[in-house]
């Protein structure tokens, strides 16, 4: 189903998405997260290589990972996403609100 | 510009001719009297010279006639006493009268037949001067000539008195024109004896007639008692020819007539047509001794020579100075008069334009000055007055420019695009308006939000601009109102309510506002005052037109918080709505007739193709109105609700409660679903998205927390596109209705919410709200294309 797993990189705390970020997934994702949110040490990377699918729950967990972010002058980079998803980003905004690498 | 001395046209030249004319005809006038005076007073005097060169004349021959009476006289005495004595002293005395007097040519005593018996029967001593001026004797009475039968001797002896004889031609010693004078001897008993003759020559009187010619072609003449020329020119007439004779040979009555008074001893001066010198002046006058006439004729053009010389000299000198008037007049008019030509060419200047043209300069203090300050002020004037011209016309055509503005402006509010929905195939709509003047007061809209068809038509109270500008708010308030409420009375209470605000101009608008539920058929329709729009039902062959019926509302914009009615029908599929403005029912022919509702429910046609529909209505109301000037505007909507004829391919279930956890559930149906109609990847994608957004909505906000309920999911597609229909039966809840969220917000500011309905509008060609019967229905559609 959803896997959420989230290493420190090169000083960047990285998260990596897989599998199908739906309604049904989205609140064990942000139990998952929380611990990032409320503890922001440096930038933040998405990995979105192997995230098949978003709904708007999931968008709402990025933009939680964002706006907290934000709040303590860090970067979230968004990464490997593909075309599909990159079109609901657009659809929604997010395209301007995610820094992407 | 050229000038020609002479032309008419000019004033200077006008009134230089009419001055030259009038004082040539004084100046004229004046030399004619003048001439005339001049010619009577010669006339008077060569009158005054004839008469008393006449009268010389007849002196001179009374002297010579005198002086030889006297010398008669004188010797009669001598011839009495010389009686007795013997006969030679009778031819010394008649020698003696010649001797003395040197006028007398001849001189005869001429007794009495028988007067001295021893002379024989005629004694008669005779004396007469010969060529050589010798005195000759002879005795007169001879066997031939028989004397005392003579006129000589017989008048005197009768008439006891002296007598003259008529004058006659002596042929004897030469051609002489002669007269005798012949005097009585008479006796003591009173009885003539003897007769004593004086001859004259008259010679003299042609010589003293030529004397008395004063000028080169006059000439004289002298008449005897019967008008016999005593003294002519042309001596062959002298005692040949009488004035009679020659009046007849030259048929001259004139000389006739002149002749006669002067034989009648008249004394007189007469003009008349003479046959030798033309036109002549004849004076005469009678030498009454003898009874002869003398007359002096004169030519008249010699006469009056001198007057007519002196009357051309006159007549140069007018020439001379009207000539000369004329150059001056000319020239001094045209100096007084050129600032006119000035004038004339600055006015010519400001007719083509030049304002600024330069004016004369005027020194003078008179009509000139007037004028100069005249033109001053109309060209002060005109200038202005271009300007003002120029200045309204440049805001003129502003306005015009600024009017087909509003025009193009006001038509793109309207729909244009037609058909609107080519993709659709269970609706079809044509609309058209056609303005009285550039902008109309006109509106009608419609467009599809969530498979529903808003549509509205309106007529805004006026005309014109004012009518165009509250049509404007009209159409947007409609399309702003309608954006999040699909309740036609709401939406037109919120429009009157915004409308009343401040309507200072009392302007209103009737409206109709219809929602079509295009899934189901349902309209909902609120009409604020408007023309109630004609149903043409022509589903299952049956054909109707009917009115809709309409509650009586107030139109929008009068009274605020006024409460509109709502109603609601069903549209059968097959059913075509036709919306008008009172344009058409209004529309007047020249005899001010209405097109009116009758007429026009017969011209609406039955058809499917809205555009026919208002084209036959157009084509029908154009030849009712023929040339009358269109009145108000005219604005026509055809709806045709047609009944979609695909076939079912394909129909799907499931039943889902309000859990999240069943989410992938609904993922494994929209992926069945998307299979079936052949989505690729991406669309399936899509479509799982749209529906898992549509779904959570109504699983989190449908039903409230902690109550189960029940999510009725259909898949249904033919050949044209793909539809699900979400049903529930929890609380009313319309996702259409959310606020349509800002993706251009930073992240900041961004609310966690609101994405779902965001999402599916984006992903889906059409989202569709109906609450029917207890449940929230929701329709979503997406197209099938050959690219999905």
């Amino acid at each position: 189903m959803m896997k959420t797993t989230i290493q420190e990189e090169n000083n960047n705390q990285v998260v990596y998405f897989e599998g199908r970020l739906d309604t049904s997934a989205s609140s064990q994702v942000q139990m998952d997260v929380q611990p990032l949110i409320n503890d922001i040490k440096s930038d933040i990377i998405l990995n979105c290589e192997k995230l098949d699918y978003i709904s708007s729950s999931g968008l709402r967990i990025f933009l939680s990972i964002l706006k907290s972010a934000k709040a303590c002058n860090k970067h979230v980079y968004i990464q490997g996403l593909n075309t599909d998803l990159r079109q609901v980003f657009t659809m929604t905004g997010f395209i301007n609100l995610f820094e992407f690498k | 510009m050229k000038h020609r001395f002479w032309n008419l046209r000019s004033f200077a030249s006008r009134l230089s001719l009419w001055v030259i004319l009038t004082v040539a005809i004084i100046l004229v006038a004046t030399a004619a009297v003048a001439n005339l005076f001049v010619r009577d007073g010669i006339l008077r005097e060569e009158q005054l010279r004839a008469t008393s060169a006449l009268e010389n004349a007849e002196e001179h021959i009374n002297k010579v006639f005198i002086a030889v009476e006297t010398a008669v006289k004188n010797h009669t005495n001598e011839i009495k006493k010389n009686v007795n004595a013997p006969h030679e002293e009778m031819y010394r005395i008649t020698r003696e009268m010649l001797e003395t007097n040197p006028m007398i040519v001849g001189s005869a005593i001429a007794f009495e037949p028988n007067y001295y018996p021893e002379e024989g029967r005629y004694f008669s001593p005779y004396s007469y001067r010969a060529e050589n001026g010798e005195i000759i004797s002879k005795q007169l009475g001879t066997a031939t000539y028989d004397y005392p039968t003579m006129e000589w001797f017989q008048t005197p002896k009768q008439l006891k008195k002296g007598h003259w004889s008529e004058p006659y031609c002596d042929t004897g010693g030469g051609e002489i024109t002669m007269t005798t004078y012949s005097y009585p001897l008479i006796d003591n008993e009173g009885n003539v004896y003897a007769i004593v003759t004086a001859d004259v020559s008259l010679d003299w009187l042609s010589q003293m007639m030529d004397s008395l010619k004063y000028y080169d072609q006059s000439y004289c003449f002298i008449l005897s008692r019967d008008g016999t020329y005593l003294a002519h020119p042309i001596k062959k007439t002298v005692l040949s020819e009488t004035i009679f004779d020659a009046a007849k040979k030259l048929k001259s009555d004139d000389l006739a007539q002149i002749g006669h008074e002067m034989v009648e001893g008249k004394n007189d001066m007469k003009r008349f047509r003479s046959p030798h010198l033309g036109q002549s002046f004849i004076f005469y006058k009678p030498v009454i001794r003898t009874g002869w006439s003398m007359a002096i004729v004169c030519s008249a053009e010699e006469f009056f020579h001198n007057a007519t010389q002196a009357g051309i000299i006159v007549a140069v000198i007018i020439l001379i100075m009207l000539i000369l008037l004329a150059i001056i007049l000319r020239a001094g008019v045209r100096r007084l008069t050129k600032p006119l030509v000035q004038f004339t060419n600055a006015v010519n200047e400001v007719a083509y334009g030049n304002l600024d043209a330069e004016l004369p300069k005027i020194k003078s203090k008179d009509e000139m000055l007037r004028l100069y300050n005249s033109f001053r002020k109309m060209q002060k004037s005109l200038t202005f007055q271009m300007d003002e011209l120029k200045q309204v016309n440049e805001q003129k055509g502003r306005i015009e420019r600024e009017l087909q503005i509003a025009s193009n402006i006001q038509k793109s509010m309207l729909p244009k695009i037609f058909p609107p929905y080519p993709e659709r195939d269970d609706i079809d709509i044509y609309g058209q308006q056609t303005p009285a003047k550039a902008v109309g007061g006109d509106l009608f809209d419609f467009y599809i939000r969530d498979e529903k068809l808003f549509f509205c038509i309106g007529d805004v109270s006026g005309k014109g601009i004012p009518a165009s500008l509250v049509m404007a708010v009209a159409r947007s308030l409609f399309r702003t109102l309608s954006m999040h409420e699909p309740h036609p009375d709401r939406i037109i209470t919120q429009m009157n309510d915004r409308m009343s605000e401040d309507n200072e101009l009392n302007m209103f608008v009737t409206l109709f506002i219809g929602v079509l539920d295009l899934p189901t058929g349902r309209l909902r329709y609120c009409n604020a005052g408007h023309n109630a729009p004609l149903l043409l039902n022509q589903a299952d062959n049956l054909k109707q037109k009917v009115f809709l019926p309409c509650d009586s509302n107030l139109p929008i914009g009068i009274m605020g918080g006024w409460k509109f009615t709502q109603q609601e029908t069903n549209i059968v599929p097959g059913t075509t709505i036709f919306l008008y403005t009172d344009g058409l029912t209004e529309a007047e022919n020249i005899e001010h007739e209405l097109f009116g509702e009758e007429r026009m429910i017969n011209a609406v046609p039955f058809a499917f193709d809205s555009k026919e529909i208002i084209d036959s209505v157009t084509e029908a109301v154009q030849a009712f109105t023929g040339d009358a000037e269109q009145s108000d505007d005219l604005t026509m909507l055809t709806i045709c609700y047609i009944k979609p004829d695909h076939h079912q391919r394909f129909q799907q279930e499931l039943m889902l409660t309000n859990d999240v956890d069943q989410v992938p559930q609904l993922n494994e149906f929209v992926d069945t679903v998307c299979e079936a109609v052949g989505f690729d990847m991406a669309t399936t994608m899509q479509m799982n998205l749209a529906m898992e957004e549509a779904v959570v909505n109504v699983m989190n906000y449908a039903y409230p927390q902690g109550t189960t309920g029940d999510i009725h999911i259909v898949a249904a597609a033919n050949d044209k596109r793909l539809k699900f229909v979400i049903s529930d039966s929890g609380m009313p809840f319309d996702p259409t209705m959310r606020k349509e969220v800002d993706t251009t917000l930073s992240a900041e500011e961004r609310p966690i919410g609101g994405l779902g309905i965001h999402l599916i509008t984006q992903l889906m060609d059409s989202i569709n709200y109906e609450r029917r019967e207890s449940r929230n229905i929701l329709t979503l559609r997406k197209k099938l294309t050959s690219d999905n």
